[in-house]
């Protein structure tokens, strides 16, 4: 059994292999694939370890993930509302069922104690079971005119997204974003942490496995994971593709942000704070 | 043109009204200070405190912040893990040393434990002036501020003073006090007397410089979709 630290800061804490064992292989996961990439060290907090390596996409990763989060947009957003929920609660349902080895993860790469770990991964699958839900009541109105004349207001999934998630709630954080875009009929590109990015290769994994996308469409994916730095030009550029853009970063990020914006389009306007965290 | 949703960053105020159990909030309170290390847009931070409450207040939450177990998170009897990266641990011990520089007393923690992983222990300052850097800079990490104030409406326009605006929390049994900070605080969720700032059925983001667009609830879902007016002549 693990060991505290003491508090004179001696380590006594001996990692067995089998928690090891719970560190997913890091990889994208673009055109329903699962890609290898070269990229950097991800730091366990508590010792200093090395756990894995995070694969840096390249420009044509990001690419084929855009191309193919596009095809899955116009299937996906073509399927019933009925249909999306029993493929997003099918992903909820084996999130519930992994939620041990999750949490081991996510400890391991972000250091919150393991009850906090196994409460955001179960919080993230009450998220997204809600959006899920609620992704059958996106209503749209009749409202009354002249006689002879009538006006339907429609809310439509605005198309493929683009999330960028922080390294503090490596799983609940993207569940956000992937709960609220799934569940709206659009399809997303996810860039999780550099430093926490576990929690977004299981999360992802777990709606391939729930069929996510369907046999239909083979081609295609509804999500494309690329865990790629938003520092690189190459990342932000493909981004501005998309059509909207789900935000949760920290300084560093959204300067790098801003400087896509500056050349690209100026339709909005980042107002992070000055200091990295 | 691209829509976007930004939720950023926080400097959670907590305003604590004179008709509370000051001991009982000051230990929730620290737990929730210590959540995920305070590595949390929503953290719990600057504690505006009514005169009549603060000093058992203060001292409660010191008591309370230095039970706060830190160190692996694998070991279950742990209540704190390491600060995620270096770059935390450097940034509290920053906050901390200007703070006291300042004038803030240092109550409990302080120092960072050890010199392998990144542990900083629950770290409550005290009497902290408004012009420590930490009352402006979101520390997201496990600092507790604590501030006296005269009453609700000087704690209102302290919560307000910096460009955040993303969570706030409050604890008062008055209703003439909730409706005050209702109205008056500047932010995008409110909690009053608990600590959750957001859950999956209702809009969670801020205001100001905490960004904008909604996620949870109704709200969040619709910011995923466009709006289509189709008019069509019948007759």
């Amino acid at each position: 059994m693990p060991k505290r630290i003491r508090r004179d800061g001696q380590l006594q804490f001996d990692r067995s292999a089998q928690e090891m064992a719970n560190y997913p292989d890091l990889k994208l996961y673009v055109a329903a694939e699962w890609r290898q990439a070269a990229g950097q060290p991800v730091i366990n907090p508590a010792d200093e370890s090395v756990l894995g390596t995070v694969p840096h996409a390249t420009r044509a990763d990001l690419d084929d993930a855009l191309a193919a989060a596009e095809q899955g947009f116009r299937v996906w957003s073509r399927t019933s509302p009925a249909k999306r929920a029993e493929v997003i609660l099918e992903a909820v349902r084996l999130m519930r069922g992994r939620v041990e080895d999750m949490a081991i993860a996510m400890t391991l790469e972000q250091g919150k104690p393991i009850a906090q770990s196994r409460l955001e991964i179960l919080r993230g699958c009450e998220i997204i079971e809600w959006d899920a839900q609620e992704g059958r009541r996106i209503y749209g109105r009749i409202i009354p005119s002249e006689p002879g004349m009538r006006h339907s207001v429609l809310r439509q999934p605005i198309g493929v997204v683009a999330a960028f998630s922080p390294w503090n709630f490596p799983m609940s954080s993207p569940a956000r974003k992937v709960g609220g875009a799934l569940s709206a009929g659009c399809s997303i590109v996810l860039k999780a942490s550099e430093e926490t990015p576990a929690g977004a290769v299981q999360l992802v994994q777990a709606f391939v496995d729930a069929g996510l996308p369907p046999g239909g469409v083979e081609s295609g994916v509804r999500q494309a994971f690329g865990n790629l730095r938003v520092s690189d030009p190459a990342a932000v550029g493909a981004a501005g593709d998309v059509h909207r853009v789900g935000s949760r970063w920290k300084a560093s990020v959204g300067d790098g942000w801003r400087a896509h914006e500056a050349g690209h389009h100026g339709a909005w306007r980042t107002r992070t704070g000055d200091h990295v965290q | 043109m691209k829509p976007v949703i930004m939720e950023l960053g926080g400097h959670a105020p907590v305003i604590m009204c004179n008709d509370i159990d000051p001991v009982s909030s000051a230990g929730t309170s620290a737990v929730a200070k210590s959540r995920n290390a305070g590595q949390v847009c929503v953290s719990p931070t600057r504690f505006f405190v009514e005169d009549a409450i603060y000093t058992q207040f203060a001292e409660a939450f010191a008591q309370k912040a230095r039970t706060i177990t830190v160190g692996n998170g694998l070991d279950p009897d742990n209540q704190m893990g390491p600060l995620a990266n270096e770059r935390r641990l450097a940034a509290m011990e920053t906050l901390v040393a200007d703070a006291k520089a300042k004038g803030a007393r240092v109550t409990a923690g302080g120092e960072r434990i050890g010199n392998h992983g990144y542990y900083f222990p629950l770290t409550v300052l005290a009497d902290v002036p408004d012009d420590a850097r930490a009352m402006r800079e979101e520390p997201f990490g496990p600092l507790a501020l604590l501030s006296r104030v005269r009453n609700i409406d000087e704690a209102i326009e302290k919560a307000n003073s910096v460009p955040y605006g993303l969570a706030a929390y409050a604890f008062t049994n008055s209703a003439r006090n909730v409706d005050r900070l209702a109205e008056g605080v500047e932010v995008g969720n409110l909690s009053i007397n608990h600590f959750v700032a957001s859950s999956a059925e209702t809009p969670f983001g801020g205001v100001k410089d905490s960004g904008f667009g909604r996620e949870g609830g109704t709200e969040g879902l619709q910011c995923y979709t466009v709006v289509k007016n189709v008019s069509h002549l019948t007759a």
